[in-house]
């Protein structure tokens, strides 16, 4: 150290030290961000950790959940496995295929496990769980998105679930390794300006924390239900037809970015692996195709760039015919006779579209 | 020099030895320059910048003329393989190449010395603050600062880091928030009519520039607070009166390097008229395909070229027609005229450089006259939010924050036309001063779009 000092001048030992107690001023801001990410919170990963288990616990006692917000997920489904009794179906997917449940199938014992931007290996953390538990239903049915292949990392808590349940598969894919993010969040502009916006906005933070738990809680946010199905927002569920087409033209832009539509063949084998898995232990798996606004998939229909979703719809269509599993719904929405107003958005079908189409398919599903 | 290596490697390890091997050929280049005579020299200068363009071309243009190629032979009814590499585009590539050249042209015109230094040659290529994207350095401006000892001094430290402070807030504030509207919009036109091509292309102008401006701030800024001087790289571009003083302001590193290396070397203007006009045409073709292989940027290119060339060509009417309009009496209205005029057709031209293909260039420009009357009747039925969200697919809050950006950074670049504001706040009281500064922290704390968009300049 004082050789390195050595090297320095007096003169820049004084301007050195005025630097830094100018730069100090800065701090305030910094603490100020670090503050208002961990008090406010708004992935709850600081303050709110067991708040997946709360969840699951609730919806185990038969409540629905208010003001909910699909941040930790992945987590709250694994929760909820562990404390639900078995099921006769499980629902697993992405949000749009989150209104599956039991207005389709009163007479059954239904939980939809879906998660936002769900993902293969999503589904491999949960059929891990399932299978650990001993939980594993008599009809499996699995949400199709054009993404299932995407492999960016989750949360740290399922990667050990992923990784057993691959070995059982007899698959060497490795997830990629997944990192804590608390630390490095707590440094986080964007996390910092979704802890603003709750702060400032109606979305207040006493709100987002207390949610209402009863059975008729009131649904003007989202709600997830008891049977894991999702009530939308009233802002979603009040929109006209042609809000919902207005809407729909910048937002699949946004889709089409969101994003990685490519096969991946290593997925590709592990999905296969699991579909076998799943059939050798009794499971009837069946796929689900949630379908898309008309007008989205005109675009994907026509962009070169969403082509790539038409290309991953022939590629799950070719695997059910291959591993003989059954088909429900399509992306294209024209099969429906829709012409636009069963939707929430460019990508959410409204439960009575979602229920229409299951009726449509005779003996769907054959318990 | 470590620290420009980890940089480097950030991205993709293995192309370091693709700026290893330029480096040691150009190295050697430079010093056989100096050491030999007559044609071995011109032997040496030819090798080293053959090597360079060759590795430039494989990366940047292989592909382009390949495809090209092939399509003209299909139209000849003749076989021609349309192999496509798959390869990744080094990063900073055109930049640092370019550079390269630099310094083995000037040592071969004996105004600068081979750098006998291999570790202070390669810094002068791959200083970290200007490699990937300039400003492209001459050796005579930066070899020498590599040999001088750089101390710590409180003012240019903290110049250099108002320098990046304000580069960040014109990329993370300003840029990448107006690159959601364009992206919205350039990424598929055939939802979109005239208002919103006109409205992107406005947007786009500004984000190019407060991307490439920011980075130019942020890299030149940081080599101040290093102890290192670079040269400016945007002086107000969008205040220029004319097309040539628009190139004049404009990426003024690539700019100067094609004229000293490019225009001057086709003869410049010291020759006759319609030679010289060529080479004006020839030059700005050349650095539309420097930006990028693809038929848009080559487009670009000669559609300022012709720019420049029209200007020469009507200069003579348009100062008769000034003069006889009475606008030469009023200097502000025709400079504030000859503004406008120049802003438009460099948004025209932008255009050609953000639209994805000639296909979808040519059918914005197309559009552009059209979706007005739709405009106007839907701002008349429903009002002036609801109208323009139903024809541009935004709303105006949404638009309002872009809007009130771009008036303040107009605002400030036009005070900055008779002083730095720097130094305009030096001489301020401390609060103000403070004010200013948290105010710029704190809007990039709280506007900044976080993770979305890289410098647009990285992909040449």
């Amino acid at each position: 150290m004082e050789k390195i000092l050595s090297y320095i001048s007096n003169f820049e030992i004084q301007d050195i030290k005025r630097f830094l107690s100018k730069a100090a001023r800065f701090f305030p801001i910094l603490i100020g961000i670090v503050c208002l990410n961990i008090l406010v919170d708004p992935g709850d990963m600081f303050l709110e950790k067991d708040h997946a288990r709360k969840t699951a616990t609730q919806l185990a006692c038969g409540k629905n959940i208010g003001n909910y917000r699909p941040v930790d997920d992945v987590l709250t489904r694994k929760y909820t496995i562990e404390i639900m009794p078995v099921s006769d179906i499980v629902v697993l997917g992405s949000s749009r295929s989150a209104e599956i449940g039991e207005n389709i199938f009163p007479n059954k014992k239904i939980m939809n496990l879906w998660i936002s931007g769900g993902s293969l290996l999503d589904d491999l953390a949960l059929l891990s769980v399932m299978d650990e538990q001993k939980k594993m239903p008599r009809t499996l049915i699995i949400g199709i998105d054009p993404w299932m292949f995407s492999s960016e990392p989750r949360r740290s808590e399922t990667s050990d679930d992923i990784q057993k349940f691959l070995k059982k598969l007899g698959s060497n894919y490795h997830t990629k390794p997944s990192f804590d993010q608390s630390f490095w969040i707590i440094l986080s502009l964007s996390y910092f300006q979704q802890a603003a916006n709750i702060l400032f906005t109606h979305d207040h933070l006493f709100v987002r924390r207390n949610f209402p738990t009863d059975e008729n809680c009131q649904k003007l946010e989202y709600t997830l239900l008891k049977d894991g199905t999702l009530s939308w927002a009233e802002t979603y569920r009040a929109r006209t037809k042609e809000e919902v087409r207005q809407l729909t033209i910048p937002t699949v832009h946004i889709g089409g970015k969101m994003f990685t539509f490519k096969p991946d063949q290593a997925l590709e084998k592990v999905m296969e692996q699991m579909i076998l898995y799943l059939q050798s232990r009794g499971v009837e798996v069946i796929f689900y195709f949630p379908p898309y606004h008309e007008y989205a998939y005109q675009w994907m229909s026509l962009k070169e760039k969403t082509f790539k979703v038409l290309e991953m719809d022939r590629y799950f269509q070719d695997l059910a015919r291959k591993l003989k599993v059954r088909i429900i719904g399509s992306f294209d929405p024209r099969q429906f006779d829709q012409t636009g107003d069963g939707f929430y958005d460019s990508y959410h079908a409204r439960p009575d579209l979602v229920k229409k189409i299951f009726n449509s398919y005779e003996s769907s599903p054959k318990f | 020099m470590g620290a420009s290596c980890l940089f480097y490697m950030w991205f993709i390890p293995k192309y370091i030895f693709i700026l290893f091997f330029l480096i040691l050929i150009d190295y050697c280049a430079g010093i056989f320059i100096e050491d030999t005579q007559g044609r071995a020299r011109q032997c040496w200068l030819v090798v080293s910048i053959a090597s360079t363009c060759i590795v430039l071309f494989f990366f940047k243009y292989f592909n382009f003329f390949n495809q090209n190629l092939a399509a003209i032979g299909h139209f000849l009814g003749l076989s021609y393989p349309d192999h496509v590499f798959e390869i990744i585009l080094p990063i900073g590539l055109s930049f640092h190449t370019f550079q390269s050249l630099s310094y083995v042209i000037e040592v071969y015109k004996g105004r600068q010395k081979a750098e006998r230094h291999l570790g202070i040659y390669a810094l002068y290529v791959m200083f970290y603050p200007q490699l990937v994207s300039g400003p492209i350095e001459r050796p005579q401006h930066m070899l020498f600062q590599f040999r001088e000892k750089h101390y710590f001094e409180y003012r240019r430290v903290t110049d250099g880091l108002k320098l990046m402070a304000w580069g960040m807030f014109k990329k993370i504030v300003i840029a990448d928030r107006l690159a959601i509207f364009v992206n919205e919009i350039y990424t598929d036109p055939s939802l979109y009519h005239g208002p919103a091509f006109v409205m992107a292309t406005i947007f786009f102008a500004f984000q190019i520039y407060c991307d490439f401006s920011g980075y130019s701030d942020i890299a030149i800024g940081a080599a101040q607070v290093m102890g290192f001087r670079l040269m400016d790289n945007f002086n107000r571009p969008y205040f220029s009166k004319s097309i040539s003083e628009f190139w004049r302001r404009w990426h003024i590193s690539l700019s100067s390097w094609f004229k000293d290396y490019v225009y001057i070397s086709l003869g410049g203007n010291r020759c006759v008229r319609w030679r010289w006009q060529m080479n004006i045409f020839l030059t700005f073709l050349l650095s539309g395909m420097w930006h990028g292989a693809n038929w848009t940027f080559f487009i670009w290119g000669a559609l300022n070229g012709f720019y420049l060339i029209f200007g020469i060509w009507s200069a003579y009417i348009r100062n008769k027609l000034s003069q006889s309009i009475g606008l030469t009496r009023q200097p502000k209205l025709l400079k504030f005229w000859q503004a406008g005029v120049t802003f438009s057709l460099i948004c025209f031209s932008w255009i050609f450089f953000r639209a994805k293909d000639i296909h979808d260039a040519f059918y914005i420009v197309s559009q552009l006259p059209k979706g007005w009357g739709e405009l106007l009747e839907h701002i008349s039925t429903q009002g002036i939010g609801k109208g323009i969200y139903g024809c541009l697919g935004f709303g105006t809050r949404q638009l309002i924050l872009p809007l009130l950006l771009l008036v303040s950074l107009n605002a400030v670049e036009a005070v900055q036309r008779h002083n730095n504001i720097r130094h305009m706040f030096a001489g301020k009281p401390a609060w103000l001063r403070w004010s200013f500064y948290y105010g710029i922290v704190l809007s990039m704390v709280f506007l900044g779009v976080y993770g979305k968009n890289s410098f647009i300049y990285f992909q040449f």
